[in-house]
């Protein structure tokens, strides 16, 4: 193949340079998010009055118990729900549904059953109208990025649920989004998988350096992830504190056995518990 | 490659080391008998399946011979055979061959063009689905094969009367089947694509329609059977030529091997129809076949 050629009509792909990057990554700026759910007569108020700001660049993390809309709030920003009031500004620009500008990870397996890897990958992109080669080298080379080129022609079933993960994540990063939102991207893993894909993700973070909205109910995720963490109080959902983990970065594993760590997950679980346990003892909860 | 003198391990010259082949008697002489083994393991379902055939050809025979032999309703499996090669021979079977299977053809292509359009349809638009949900599910639970003798009257005694039979049949578990497969496609697939910022008929063409592929084809493999059905009912009721009309035919001749010349033919397009949607389905779906 003629190299010249290749590199000249290849789409500009992310930037190595993390400095470069960063002109990429956009801001989020949520205002007065207030959403609503009715079924039958029943109304539930599930964000209300929710505000917040997301840098360019920055990792920022919502955490809350269950029910305290913080799947909801990520859909509105990713254009999937339409907010009852208020606005979503990415990079100043006010959405109004699904965009480029925006990668999305969801909670559950969301892979094409009938497309193998590079094809899933590349899925985003073939909805842009980008062509199928100058695509597939795109997917490919995010395939290589979490770490997968070995299994670039495989269907989803012949992965493992971390694998899958992976693949989720590639495709959102495929179409060089400004910001990247994830909702508990990692809640179906087991404990050790979802460790190892933690480490994972702020490794392809620092290579990337997208601005991240990641939604968890786990908190020693949130911290180990964050710049900063959203703690929510649920229904309706607002917003309770926001913490500012300074924990040096680049940050492995061991930073969780740290004080330090376990003074942020101490001070954001106090802040969540009385509700946590509210909802243990008050069964069924609402999903 | 194992020696022979492994007595533990006796295997046929060049063969992987399987499995069963540790619970076998180690001082058997390797080679012949762990091959007819090894053959057996391999195709047991189907040898199985097999012998029940056989077995029962075989009684068919010996109880036509012994107790039968003057019946005007039963013939042995031979007088089967040697009608065969006589109808061959005259030229019979082929037109009726030929005969049935363009009724069957023609009749199972329109009904796929048809069926797979309105299903489509139906499952992606609500309207159309709102129209016309009653006048299939009507038609699905009728025994539209009632109709028949109506189409006989429409469409005369050729072949237009079966093409609509067999239509009739097969295109409603085709329509029913399709709009089925489009409407439970996984939403969270519908989403997924949405959020990537798929058009309406993005969605439609890249997750609904190959989402709705493995009920679609089931569709189909139900149209083939009602479709031979319809082919063989219609030709009872009114025809001059057909694997039908050889059965109606052979019955009123008092001619049991004819009829069953007619029923065999019919079971083995049957079997070769479905087997080879199958194959067209491992093309259409490979990643549905790997987990079967």
């Amino acid at each position: 193949m003629n190299a010249d050629t290749t590199t000249a009509t290849r789409r500009p792909v992310a930037p190595q340079d993390p400095v470069a990057a960063l002109a990429e990554a956009k801001g989020i700026t949520a205002e007065g998010i207030t959403m609503v759910f009715r079924r039958r007569d029943k109304t539930t108020l599930v964000c209300d009055d929710v505000s917040f700001e997301v840098k360019p660049g920055e990792f920022v993390s919502i955490v809350g118990p269950s029910g305290c809309g913080k799947t909801t709030l990520a859909r509105i920003v990713g254009g999937l729900l339409r907010p009852v009031a208020g606005t979503v500004r990415i990079g100043g620009e006010v959405i109004t549904g699904p965009g480029p500008d925006r990668g999305f990870v969801f909670q559950q397996d969301s892979l094409f059953p009938w497309r193998n890897l590079v094809d899933n990958v590349r899925f985003g992109l073939e909805i842009q109208g980008t062509g199928k080669k100058e695509s597939s080298e795109r997917a490919r080379e995010m395939i290589g990025l979490v770490g997968l080129s070995e299994f670039a022609n495989h269907y989803p079933h012949e992965l493992s649920g971390g694998m899958r993960q992976r693949a989720n994540l590639a495709r959102a990063l495929a179409i060089s989004p400004n910001v990247l939102l994830m909702d508990e991207p990692f809640s179906a893993l087991d404990a050790q998988t979802r460790e190892f894909m933690q480490a994972e993700l702020l490794r392809i973070w620092r290579e990337q350096r997208r601005t991240v909205l990641f939604i968890t109910h786990q908190i020693d995720e949130a911290v180990f992830l964050s710049d900063r963490v959203i703690v929510m109080s649920s229904r309706p959902g607002r917003i309770r504190d926001i913490h500012t983990i300074g924990l040096p970065r680049p940050r492995d594993l061991h930073v969780k056995r740290t004080p330090e760590f376990v003074g942020y997950t101490d001070a954001i679980w106090r802040q969540i518990e009385r509700e946590a346990r509210r909802d243990f003892e008050s069964a069924p909860t609402e999903s | 490659m194992s020696s022979p003198t492994v007595l533990d391990a006796p295997q046929g010259a060049g063969m992987p080391k399987r499995e069963w082949q540790s619970y076998e008697d180690p001082s058997g002489p390797p080679g012949l008998r762990s091959r007819i083994a090894r053959f057996y393991e391999d195709h047991r379902a189907f040898i199985r399946g097999l012998t029940t055939v056989v077995v029962l050809l075989i009684a068919w025979e010996v109880v036509c011979r012994l107790w039968m032999k003057k019946s005007l309703a039963v013939a042995p499996p031979s007088a089967v055979y040697h009608a065969y090669i006589h109808l061959a021979r005259n030229g019979q079977l082929g037109k009726d061959v030929v005969t049935s299977l363009k009724e069957f053809l023609i009749g199972f292509a329109l009904a796929a063009a048809v069926g797979i359009t309105l299903g489509l349809l139906m499952g992606g638009i609500r309207a159309v689905r709102e129209y016309l949900e009653p006048i299939v599910n009507g038609l699905y639970a009728t025994p539209v094969i009632a109709l028949a003798p109506l189409f006989i009257l429409w469409f005369g005694i050729g072949i237009n009367s079966k093409i609509a039979v067999v239509f009739i049949l097969a295109v409603l578990p085709i329509v029913i089947n399709t709009e089925t497969g489009i409407r439970t496609v996984d939403g969270h697939l519908i989403e997924t694509a949405y959020a990537f910022s798929a058009s309406r008929a993005q969605i439609f063409r890249k997750v609904l329609l190959p989402g709705a592929l493995p009920l679609l084809v089931a569709g189909l493999r139900l149209g083939i059977g009602r479709g031979l059905l319809g082919v063989v009912a219609g030709e009872l009721f009114a025809a001059q030529a057909g694997l039908g009309y050889l059965i109606f035919a052979s019955s009123q001749l008092f001619d049991p091997a004819g009829v069953f010349v007619g029923i065999t033919a019919l079971a083995f397009a049957g079997i070769v129809s479905v087997a080879l949607l199958k194959r067209v389905e491992k093309r259409l779906a490979p990643w549905r076949t790997d987990t079967e």
